[in-house]
């Protein structure tokens, strides 16, 4: 819908300043114990993003018999992400947001298609290397959708103007 | 009745969001019954496919 341009493209930047906006004017008491806003707003990021870091390590921890380790990979990832984020922000924030989503979106759908075949007991012809396969054509369809909905997007704004 | 109700339409709202949770069901239900032939792999990419498009073109109308 993003690429379409059915719905409109996210501006990272002009978010993070609403955002910013939005808890300045909720006004924190400074010094004055504990702030509800940012602290809600804190403990939501991180419940929704550490649940679900937590929920692959205990998985794939678990299905290898290596809980431990798993545990252990996952702080050392954590700590290298905090420095990497520490060091990067400036250049990060100008990645192409839409893009990117688009991208991690495409390779999440395959993975879960892949995994959830493979659970429901289907065996994929190549084994781990059908998730190549998947992403390619996950890749293609969505190309496909997006070319049809743009042609569809013109075709009604053409016909707005038409009428106006 | 009504907290509970709205806590229960976040969690749901917040795990399934607006997917097509009876399509998901069906494509592993589907693929589980057909798991004994060489084809069951092929499922539910078709049905990830199909719904995404049908997903797409209703969205596209309500906007």
């Amino acid at each position: 819908m993003l690429s379409s341009g059915f719905k409109a493209l996210h501006d990272e930047d002009a978010t993070f300043r609403e955002e910013s906006e939005a808890a300045r004017r909720a006004g924190g008491v400074p010094g004055a114990g504990l702030d509800a806003y940012g602290f809600a707003l804190t403990f939501k990021s991180v419940l929704l993003e550490g649940l679900e870091v937590a929920f692959i390590v205990v998985t794939f921890g678990a299905s290898a018999g290596q809980l431990d380790l798993a545990a252990l990979g996952a702080g050392v990832a954590l700590l290298v992400v905090l420095g990497v984020g520490l060091l990067l922000h400036k250049p990060l924030s100008r990645v192409p947001e839409n893009s990117l989503k688009f991208a991690v979106g495409l390779m999440l759908s395959s993975f879960g298609t892949f995994w959830a075949a493979e659970g429901a007991g289907a065996r994929w012809p190549g084994g781990d290397l059908a998730i190549l396969g998947i992403l390619s054509v996950y890749s293609l369809a969505s190309w496909a959708y997006v070319t049809v909905l743009r042609r569809e997007k013109r075709t009604r704004s053409s016909g707005q103007e038409v009428r106006a | 009745m009504k907290y509970l109700s709205s806590f229960v339409r976040f969690w749901v709202d917040f795990i399934i969001g607006d997917d097509r949770t009876a399509a998901v069901v069906l494509a592993l239900v589907a693929t589980a019954l057909l798991s004994s032939l060489k084809l069951a792999w092929a499922v539910l990419p078709l049905f990830v496919l199909v719904f995404l498009g049908i997903s797409l073109r209703r969205a596209a109308l309500m906007t």
